[in-house]
C-alpha cells in the first residue's frame, strides 16, 4: 500500500486519450491506493473519460478505496453535467 | 439510477380522483351562508394536490386548470372574498371537467379542452372582478364564441412548452463513429431545459471496460417548444446505431383541435402527437419509430423490419390501453399485517411438519394429525385474509350518489335529501364494480318516479323534502343494499292496467301486490306518462335485474302507496369461493352454499302435509315449508324415495324457505367457484360447480333457481306460510 495516487486529466480529456487514461486508472486501481483526480486543467471531456472515472471510482468504492476529483474545472463540471453525472460524482456546489 | 415516473402515473391518477371526491363531497356540504373554513381549506388542499401531482408528472392541462381554480379558493379561503351558490356550482363542473381530464390520461386519450376553456374563462371573469352575472346565465352550449381569444390564448400558453421524456441507449460502438452523445445533448440544451439522467447499470469495472465502448443509457426529460421531428433531428445521425424513444409526456389537446384553433392548422397538425407515434415511440426498435416520422430534411431508408412494427401500432395501442385499464386497490396496512402474520403461522406450521416427517414413527400420529389440523386452520385463515383484502367498503359506490342527487334535484325542482346508511359495509371489489350502475338506475328511478314534487308532498301532508335512504348490511354471506325513498309509491293499478295492454298478464289473472310490483322488472315496461332525460324510457328495469342477477343476486321491491317504495338488492360477498355443505342424493354430490341453509332434519310423515295442488309441505315448528325433492329435479334415482329414510334440508333462497330432500349430508368444506356458463352453458337450478378433493365435479346449487324449477310461486307459499292450519 503506497499514498494517495493522483491521476491528472488531459487538457483534451476524449476518446483520442482514452485508452491512455484507462491504462493509468487500472494502475492506480491495482495499487489500492486512494486516488486524486486532478480535472484542474481539463477543457474538454466527453464520454469515454467520464465513463472510465466513474467505472474506475465504482471498482474502487467496491473495495473500500477513496476517489476524489480534486480541483474539477468549469469545462469538468458541465461535461459531466451534460452527461448526467454530477451527482455520481459529487460535483454539486463544486464550482 | 433513472426514475421512470410513469410507474407512478397510477397513483396519480387514483389519488387525484380521491381528491376529486374530497372536493366534490365537502362542495355538496357547504353552506355558503355560514361557510366553514376547514371545509374551504379541505377543497383547497384537494385542489393543491392535483395541481402539484400534475405539474410533476408533466400533465400541463391538469395543472393549469386547477391552478385557476386553486386561485379562486385561496382568495375565499383567506378571506378575500365570499363564496357564492354559483361558485360553488362552478367548482362542482371543475370538479367534473378534471376528473374527465383525468380519465383521457389514465386511458391514455387526448385532454379534452374545450369545457375546461370555458370553466377557466368564466374563473378568469371572477378573479377579474366581472362576476357571474355576466357569464354564470349563459348555457355552456350557447356560450359565445368571444372566449375563443382565451382558448387561442391558452393554445399560445399549454401549446407552447411541451415535456418530452427521452430514452436513448446507444450502440456500444457509437463513441467509435465519432458520434458522442454530450453533442446532442448539448442540441437538446439549446432547445429548452433539459434534465438528463444517467443509467450506468451495464457499466463494468475498471479491470475489463473497453473505454471506447459506450455503456451508458440515458432518461431525459425536455421542456422546450419543439416538435418530435426537431428532437429526432439531434439524434439523426445515430438513429441506426442506438435504441431511441421519444414520447411526449402531456398531450395537449388545445392543440390537437384544428376547428378550436382554425388560426394555424398547419403548425398545430405538426405538434400533434399522433396515436400511432405515440405507440411507435414504445416499440423497442428505434428504427420502426423513425419510420413514421421521418425527418423533414433526410430521407431514412426504412428496412423491411418497419412494416411490421407499424401495422403492430393498433394491436400495442389497445394493449397499452388495456394496461391502464387494470386497475388497484388501497389495503389497510392492518389486512397486509394479518396476511404477514397468517403466513408466519403457516411456514412454522409446515416446519413442525416437516420436523415430524424427518424422523417419523407411528407413536407420532397424534402429533401429525394435530399438525394437520394446525396446517388446515392456518390455510383457511390466510385464505380469508386474502379475501379481506378485496373488500372494501361500500362507500366507494354510495360516494358517487350525493352528487347525482343534488344535481337531478335541481334539475328536476325537487327537494331531496340523501341518508347514507352502513357505508362501512364490505363487499369484494369486483361485485361493487359491477353494482354501481344498476344501482345508478334504481336511484334515478326513485328520483323521478318515487319522490314527488315539493307543492304534491306538502298537499299529501308530507314534508316538501323528499329522503332517499340508501342502506348497506351484511346478512349472512349476502350484502343487502336497499333504496328507499318516501316517495308516493308505486301504482299498481297502472302498473295492472299497463301490463294487460301489454298483454303481459291475463285480464282475468289474480296476481299479488308484489306480483304486480314486479312487473316494473319486465322487459320494456315503463308506466312513466312522460319519457324524461332522468328515466322512464321503458328500459332498465329489466336489465338491472339481469345485471343483478348475473352476479348471482337478486332484486326486488316493495311499496306502499303515498309511503314510498324499497328496492332491495341482494348480492354475494365475494364471487371466487363459497362455503358449501356436500349432500348426497343417488350416486350425486352436490355443494349447497352453507349460508343458505337453515337446519336439517330427519322427518317423520306425521310432520308432512300434502296441498292443494299436490306440493307437500314440512310442519316445522310454526310454519310449513315446501318440499323438494332433488332427485325430482335432478331425474336422478335416490337411495331411498321415502322421506323417513332420507334428511330435509331446510334452506332460505329468494326470500323463502323450502326444504330439500337428500339422501345423506357429506362433509362441509370451501369450494372454489367455477363457472358453468364459461365452461359449458348456464343451467338452471345449479349457479356454478366446483373439483372435490378426490378430483370429481360437483355441482353448486342455486336455491332460488331450485324453487323456480320446482313451481314453488312465492304467492303459494305465503299462502301455505299464513294458511297452515288449513292445510294441515
Amino acid at each position: 500500500m503506497s499514498g494517495r495516487s493522483v491521476v491528472k486529466l488531459d487538457r483534451n480529456s476524449g476518446i483520442a486519450t482514452a485508452e491512455e487514461l484507462g491504462r493509468r486508472l487500472e494502475e492506480s486501481f491495482q495499487n489500492g491506493a486512494p486516488t486524486s483526480i486532478d480535472a484542474s486543467e481539463v477543457e474538454r471531456v466527453d464520454t469515454t473519460t467520464v465513463q472510465l472515472l466513474y467505472s474506475f471510482m465504482r471498482s474502487m468504492g467496491e473495495l473500500g478505496m477513496d476517489v476524489s476529483i480534486v480541483q474539477p474545472s468549469e469545462s469538468f463540471i458541465v461535461g459531466a453535467q451534460r452527461l448526467g453525472f454530477t451527482e455520481l460524482f459529487k460535483l454539486e456546489g463544486s464550482k | 439510477m433513472s426514475i421512470d415516473l410513469s410507474q407512478f402515473h397510477q397513483v396519480f391518477f387514483e389519488e387525484s380522483l380521491e381528491g376529486l371526491d374530497v372536493m366534490e363531497s365537502a362542495l355538496l356540504n357547504l353552506d355558503t351562508e355560514n361557510c366553514d373554513s376547514e371545509t374551504i381549506n379541505e377543497i383547497f388542499r384537494a385542489a393543491h394536490s392535483i395541481k402539484g401531482g400534475s405539474g410533476t408528472f408533466g400533465f400541463s392541462t391538469v395543472a393549469e386548470f386547477t391552478h385557476v381554480i386553486e386561485t379562486l379558493l385561496d382568495q375565499i379561503r383567506a378571506g378575500d372574498r365570499r363564496i357564492e351558490p354559483a361558485h360553488v356550482e362552478l367548482f362542482l363542473k371543475s370538479v367534473d371537467c378534471i376528473r374527465q381530464m383525468i380519465k383521457s390520461l389514465e386511458a391514455g386519450d387526448a385532454v379534452e379542452m374545450s369545457d375546461a376553456n370555458d370553466l377557466k374563462s368564466k374563473f378568469q371573469a371572477i378573479l377579474d372582478g366581472k362576476e357571474l352575472a355576466a357569464a354564470a346565465p349563459v348555457p355552456a352550449s350557447t356560450a359565445p364564441t368571444a372566449p375563443a381569444s382565451v382558448s387561442d390564448t391558452d393554445a399560445g400558453s399549454s401549446g407552447g412548452a411541451k415535456t418530452w421524456h427521452i430514452y436513448f441507449k446507444p450502440d456500444g460502438d457509437v463513441l467509435k463513429t465519432g458520434n458522442e452523445p454530450s453533442r446532442m445533448f448539448r442540441e437538446l440544451e439549446d432547445m429548452g431545459v433539459a434534465t438528463v439522467v444517467v443509467d450506468t447499470a451495464d457499466l463494468p469495472g475498471i479491470g475489463v471496460i473497453d473505454p471506447e465502448t459506450c455503456y451508458l443509457k440515458w432518461n431525459i426529460t425536455l421542456v422546450a417548444d419543439v416538435e418530435k421531428a426537431q428532437i429526432e433531428e439531434v439524434f439523426e445521425w445515430v438513429i441506426d446505431e442506438a435504441e431511441l424513444r421519444i414520447e411526449e409526456v402531456a398531450q395537449v389537446a388545445v392543440t390537437e383541435n384544428p376547428e378550436q384553433n382554425g388560426a394555424k392548422p398547419s403548425s398545430v397538425k405538426q405538434s400533434k402527437v399522433e396515436p400511432s407515434d405515440i405507440v411507435q415511440t414504445t416499440v423497442q426498435s428505434p428504427v420502426a419509430e423513425v419510420s413514421v416520422s421521418p425527418a423533414p430534411s433526410q430521407a431514412i431508408s426504412a428496412p423491411a423490419a418497419k412494416e411490421p412494427a407499424a401495422q403492430a401500432a393498433p394491436a400495442a395501442k389497445k394493449a397499452e390501453k388495456n394496461k391502464t385499464e387494470v386497475s388497484s386497490i388501497r389495503v389497510g396496512i392492518d389486512k397486509v399485517d394479518s396476511l404477514i402474520n397468517m403466513v408466519g403461522e403457516l411456514v412454522i406450521t409446515q416446519s413442525m411438519l416437516g420436523e415430524l416427517s424427518r424422523d417419523f414413527d407411528i407413536s407420532k400420529l397424534p402429533k401429525l394429525l394435530e399438525g394437520l389440523e394446525q396446517l388446515s386452520q392456518n390455510t383457511r385463515e390466510l385464505q380469508e385474509s386474502v379475501m379481506r383484502i378485496r373488500m372494501l367498503p361500500i362507500s366507494f359506490t354510495f360516494s358517487r350518489f350525493p352528487r347525482l342527487v343534488h344535481d337531478l334535484s335541481k334539475t328536476m325542482g325537487k327537494k331531496i335529501e340523501l341518508k347514507l346508511l352502513g357505508e362501512q359495509t364490505e363487499l369484494d371489489k369486483t361485485v361493487m364494480e359491477k353494482i354501481g350502475d344498476p344501482m345508478v338506475h334504481l336511484v334515478r328511478n326513485s328520483l323521478d318516479h318515487g319522490i314527488e314534487m315539493p307543492e304534491d308532498r306538502i298537499k299529501a301532508g308530507k314534508s316538501d323534502t323528499g329522503l332517499i335512504t340508501l342502506n348497506a348490511y351484511h346478512q349472512g354471506g349476502n350484502i343487502v343494499i336497499q333504496i328507499i325513498d318516501d316517495g308516493k309509491g308505486l301504482d299498481k293499478e297502472k302498473i295492472l292496467r299497463k301490463a294487460v295492454e301489454k298483454g303481459l298478464v291475463g285480464e282475468s289473472d289474480k296476481l299479488s301486490d308484489e306480483q304486480i310490483c314486479d312487473l316494473i322488472f319486465k322487459p320494456g315496461f315503463s308506466t312513466a306518462d312522460q319519457v324524461t332525460d332522468i328515466s322512464g324510457r321503458g328500459v332498465g328495469m329489466d336489465v338491472v335485474r339481469r345485471n343483478i342477477q348475473e352476479l348471482n343476486g337478486s332484486v326486488e321491491v316493495e311499496s306502499f302507496t303515498g309511503k314510498g317504495s324499497t328496492f332491495t338488492i341482494r348480492l354475494p360477498l365475494t364471487l371466487a369461493i363459497l362455503d358449501g355443505q356436500l349432500v348426497s342424493a343417488g350416486e350425486h354430490t352436490y355443494i349447497l352454499p352453507l349460508i343458505s341453509i337453515i337446519e336439517s332434519i330427519q322427518t317423520n310423515m306425521d310432520m308432512v302435509h300434502r296441498v292443494a295442488g299436490g306440493c307437500d309441505v314440512l310442519r316445522l315448528r310454526s310454519e310449513y315449508v315446501p318440499i323438494i325433492r332433488l332427485y325430482d329435479i335432478f331425474n336422478i334415482k335416490p337411495e331411498s324415495y321415502n322421506l323417513e329414510e332420507s334428511l330435509l334440508v331446510v334452506v332460505e333462497g329468494d326470500n323463502m324457505k323450502v326444504a330439500l330432500v337428500v339422501d345423506d349430508l357429506l362433509a362441509q368444506q370451501q369450494v372454489v367457484i367455477k363457472s358453468l356458463e364459461e365452461n359449458y352453458k348456464r343451467v338452471e337450478g345449479v349457479s356454478g360447480a366446483t373439483i372435490l378433493g378426490d378430483g370429481t365435479v360437483a355441482l353448486i346449487l342455486d336455491i332460488s333457481g331450485l324453487i323456480k324449477l320446482a313451481g314453488v310461486r312465492k304467492d303459494e307459499y305465503k299462502k301455505v306460510k299464513q294458511g297452515g292450519d288449513e292445510a294441515a
